[in-house]
């Protein structure tokens, strides 16, 4: 998980904010569910990342 | 590259927070005038501190009707009085009140009401913490729903309201559960112990004939109702459905409950178009509150 994010610093970080806008908006009532949010936010971004830089022109 | 990345991410993120932040602003430009009325309106409509409450989920400003977002669980937002007996809102509409009542096998279905649903469940607890689960649904139900015996006190009567039953295979004990005031911990006990699977599976299987398009495979319980009452069983029969299968705490089903309350005093109408008590945000709140802590423990077993 940490290689990931060292591999991916920027979408990571842009996928924390959006995490963090996402559990302002859901107000989960567990931690792990603010946890979860988070992290899916994360890997969301990051695969985003990595199709967007595969298919799109240098 | 970076650049378009930032850019939708941003977007993504602005159309997250967008429905607080128009909010926010519509209260606070609804009325500048400093008006006395300014207050009210805000009251009505601009969300508030639900004291220790969970917030009601958020469907829109209605002027039309203020009335969608009084709730009876909740001190802070009083109903507005009315002379006994009156049947209509201030708006012209139909006043009907949801309720609830803990019914025995021959006492339902309860064809005297408007209305009528049921916590429908798919089976009796089988480990101690189905059984924590169901009784925190039921303190979430008796704090969301008021009695119905307390309505027809307050000159409702019957047939204008909208009755929740929890089905019991005891009609003594639910006579008895009706009207006993005690602590609503050990009233959730006896009545989890007492569930009456048969009328709850029934209602499951005459649900899911009435809307084939329903999923009834979750681990349930569903709240089910009908209206008409007399409508039971019928084809093409108005059915609403709220499923409570990602709800574990007691906070989470009295929002449920809270939601499916003032949708069924706010919107009759619309019970035959489809309806959806659940928004997109409820939904996500209970997947995340119920999947959470089990794939972060499951990451961190990996690790």
């Amino acid at each position: 998980m940490f290689e990931l994010l060292k591999q991916h610093n920027v979408p990571g970080a842009l996928g924390f904010l959006l995490g963090i806008a996402l559990v302002a908006w859901i107000q989960p009532t567990t931690t792990a569910g603010v946890g979860l949010l988070i992290l899916v936010s994360m890997l969301i971004c990051i695969v985003l990342a990595s199709v967007l830089r595969n298919f799109l022109p240098k | 590259m970076k650049l378009l990345f930032f850019s939708i991410c941003s977007s993504i993120t602005v159309i997250a927070l967008a429905p607080s932040r128009v909010l926010a602003w519509s209260c606070d430009s609804q009325c500048d005038q400093g008006q006395s009325e300014c207050t009210e309106w805000k009251r009505l409509n601009c969300p508030t501190s639900n004291h220790g409450f969970p917030s009601i989920p958020f469907r829109g400003l209605n002027p039309t009707n203020p009335n969608r977002y009084y709730d009876n669980a909740m001190p802070a937002y009083p109903a507005p009085r009315r002379p006994p007996g009156s049947e209509l809102e201030p708006q012209g509409r139909l006043l009907i009140r949801a309720s609830r009542a803990f019914a025995g096998p021959r006492q339902y279905p309860p064809t005297q009401f408007a209305a009528y649903g049921i916590v429908a469940f798919q089976s009796l607890p089988f480990d101690t913490d189905e059984t924590n689960r169901y009784v925190n649904i039921c303190r979430g139900y008796l704090a969301a729903v008021p009695r119905a015996k307390n309505l027809l006190d307050q000159g409702i009567p019957l047939s204008k309201q909208m009755v929740t039953v929890w089905p019991l295979d005891n009609a003594r004990l639910s006579d008895k559960l009706n009207i006993t005031d005690q602590d609503p911990s050990l009233i959730c006990r006896k009545a989890v112990l007492a569930i009456d699977v048969a009328s709850s599976r029934n209602a499951i299987v005459n649900a899911r004939l009435t809307k084939p398009g329903e999923s009834f495979d979750g681990r349930g319980p569903y709240v089910i109702a009908w209206s008409p009452a007399q409508s039971f069983g019928k084809p093409n029969a108005a059915v609403l459905v709220l499923n409570l299968s990602n709800v574990s705490t007691a906070a989470q089903a009295a929002e449920l409950f809270r939601a499916w309350s003032s949708d069924v005093e706010g919107n009759p109408q619309l019970w035959t178009g489809g309806w959806n008590n659940q928004s997109l945000k409820v939904i996500l709140r209970l997947w995340a509150d119920r999947w959470g802590s089990k794939i972060l423990s499951l990451l961190s077993m990996q690790k």
